[in-house]
């Protein structure tokens, strides 16, 4: 186990080389939080609170919104999809397949090094700046606790969508354009930018039927206390039901593939 | 016991034939047509414990095809391939934990950070103890000599530091056998003595079986006692490389640049050689083991003037050319006159 731990390592360390890049990413957080405050700002004009499927939403807690779902796309942002396909397309992925270490956990530790790094040099650094303009609301202990959760459920199942597809580079080697198909989808049906509680309300039943919502609206919206205890209880249950089903179809998908790969050579 | 053993083994490839052209593109993407390439064909092999084998063939004859089947990331067609006792691809995880692999033309280190990390990391790889691998990494760094450059990122690495760091890295977890893919590819002399002079230590010392293709003659003269060759995906050659160096001194060439014409004589002075004219340039074939070196010169000389002369050995894909038109030709001992 201690050696998935030096990977996260390496994987920071590896960040920590390229200093300008999350320099530049701290500014690009800061301009689509701005410009999406601004929009919201608009849209409010004069009035307090806007009517939406869960009651009245007020700017305040638009903002917030805003500002958690920017530290959540942070934490849950993944290039598993491109790495899978670099070493597939490249045949890097023998130089894995050399060492005695299960490729799946190499991937996913490298993600969380990955993640880690962004958290502490790109989130961090932005949220601070973000609070010095603005005031969040806050949840209550409980509503954080069940954020945690879901936030951590919610980084399966990103990583887990995008796993599957990279997936697919087993069969077709260029699979990157599904990584821009699958952040827009993301963005809209997970109500990255708009909440799905201004859907319309077709739009909003279609969209419990996706896992999508459930990586950032579900988690979101425990935040601001929008949820009972027993939706909180029901969202964690369709969370769970969704990592296992794409547990099932990525590791189908590994399995498929690595054959695929050791009868046809990288 | 023989710690590989490979069994009458063969792979073939199905690929789909891309059409060139745009139609062809097109086409391509409803209708394939698959072309079937047999990359190895029915080859058999043991290696024994603390051997060093050369493997030599032309690109594309088979060899990495091989050295990937018996790493375990590639399935066989046919055949059977037993490593220290295990079928390596059923047991992947098992297999690599007792070998050390370096491709060439690839890297297992880490791009971004300094060497020593990715060295370290082998460490709770391969769960090396702290005493091991701190004296594995002393002595390899040193006779590698790669101290000046342990703390620079990889990417910042030359071409043969690269390579130094990625056998080193190998090696760390003291493998029973090493399977080297073209270690030396397109490094300066001063490195490849380096790294031919670490691997024979390696041998030495842990008695590592080593599997080497090159195509670099003076690899295999160092290191190898044996030579397998690889053509067009089968075993054309298994022996020692003594038979190989007489083979190589049989089809020596003496080249000779004369200013006059010299070509009316030429047929009776040089009756019952084997002898091509180019641009002013006369190569004969001949055989050391049949005439003295000096005494052919001389008698060249006293017989038509030239100012310059070469000598000219066959090198490792010479002799493929000839095994691969006449595959019996080592065994029969036949060549030119």
């Amino acid at each position: 186990m201690r050696v998935y731990l030096e990977i996260i390592k390496n994987m920071f360390k590896s960040n920590l080389m390229y200093r300008f890049n999350f320099i530049v990413s701290i500014f690009s957080s800061i301009i689509v939080f701005f410009i999406q405050y601004n929009i919201w700002r608009t849209i409010y004009s004069d009035s307090n609170v806007i009517a939406s499927a869960l009651g009245d939403i007020n700017l305040n807690e638009m903002v917030t919104y805003l500002v958690i779902s920017t530290c959540i796309s942070i934490i849950i942002n993944t290039n598993i999809l491109g790495i899978i396909e670099g070493s597939i397309k490249s045949g890097q992925i023998a130089m894995e397949l050399i060492k005695p270490l299960n490729y799946n956990y190499y991937l996913f530790f490298n993600s969380l090094g990955d993640c880690a790094f962004r958290v502490m040099f790109q989130m961090l650094p932005s949220l601070l700046i973000i609070l010095m303009f603005f005031n969040i609301a806050l949840p209550t202990f409980t509503n954080l606790c069940f954020f945690l959760v879901a936030l951590i459920f919610s980084y399966f199942i990103n990583y887990l969508l995008r796993y599957s597809l990279g997936s697919l580079a087993y069969w077709y080697m260029s699979v990157w354009h599904f990584d821009l198909l699958i952040a827009e989808i993301i963005s809209i049906f997970a109500g990255a930018y708009i909440p799905i509680w201004f859907f319309p309300k077709a739009l909003l039943n279609f969209s419990e039927l996706l896992p999508f919502q459930l990586i950032y609206y579900f988690p979101l919206s425990v935040y601001l206390g929008k949820y009972q205890f027993r939706d909180i209880l029901y969202y964690f249950m369709l969370q769970i039901i969704w990592i296992i089903v794409l547990f099932l179809l990525s590791f189908l998908l590994y399995k498929r593939g690595m054959k695929r790969l050791v009868i046809q050579g990288g | 016991m023989p710690i590989i053993k490979v069994d009458h083994l063969s792979k073939i490839f199905k690929r789909p034939i891309k059409e060139p052209g745009l139609s062809g593109a097109v086409k391509g993407l409803f209708k394939h047509n698959y072309e079937i390439k047999e990359a190895v064909k029915n080859v058999s092999f043991e290696i024994e414990k603390g051997e060093i084998v050369g493997f030599v063939g032309p690109n594309g004859a088979g060899k990495s095809t091989t050295i990937k089947m018996l790493v375990g990331i590639l399935s066989s067609t046919g055949g059977s391939v037993e490593v220290g006792g295990i079928d390596p691809s059923k047991n992947r995880k098992e297999n690599v934990r007792h070998i050390g692999v370096v491709f060439g033309q690839r890297s297992q280190l880490w791009w971004d950070i300094p060497v020593i990390e990715s060295l370290n990391l082998m460490k709770y790889i391969y769960r090396i103890d702290e005493d091991r691998f701190k004296r594995n990494l002393l002595d390899y760094t040193d006779i590698l000599e790669m101290k000046d450059f342990l703390h620079v990122p990889v990417r910042q690495l030359s071409l043969g530091q690269r390579m130094r760091a990625d056998i080193c890295a190998a090696l760390l977890h003291n493998p029973d056998i090493l399977y080297l893919d073209e270690p030396t590819i397109g490094l300066d002399v001063v490195v490849k003595k380096n790294i031919r002079n670490f691997i024979e230590e390696i041998n030495r010392i842990h008695s590592t079986t080593v599997l080497l293709t090159t195509h670099d003659m003076r690899d295999i003269e160092k290191l190898c006692s044996r030579i397998m060759v690889i053509d067009k995906g089968a075993l054309m050659y298994d022996g020692s490389l003594e038979a190989i160096r007489n083979q190589i001194s049989k089809e020596s060439k003496i080249i000779i640049n004369y200013d006059v014409d010299i070509n009316q004589n030429l047929e009776s002075v040089l009756h019952g050689y084997k002898y091509v004219i180019e641009n002013n340039k006369l190569s004969i074939s001949y055989n050391p083991k049949q005439i003295m070196l000096t005494q052919f010169i001389g008698y060249l000389q006293e017989t038509f003037s030239f100012t310059d002369f070469s000598l000219q050995e066959m090198d490792i894909d010479d002799i493929i050319t000839v095994l691969y038109k006449n595959p019996d030709s080592l065994s029969l001992g036949g060549g030119n006159k």
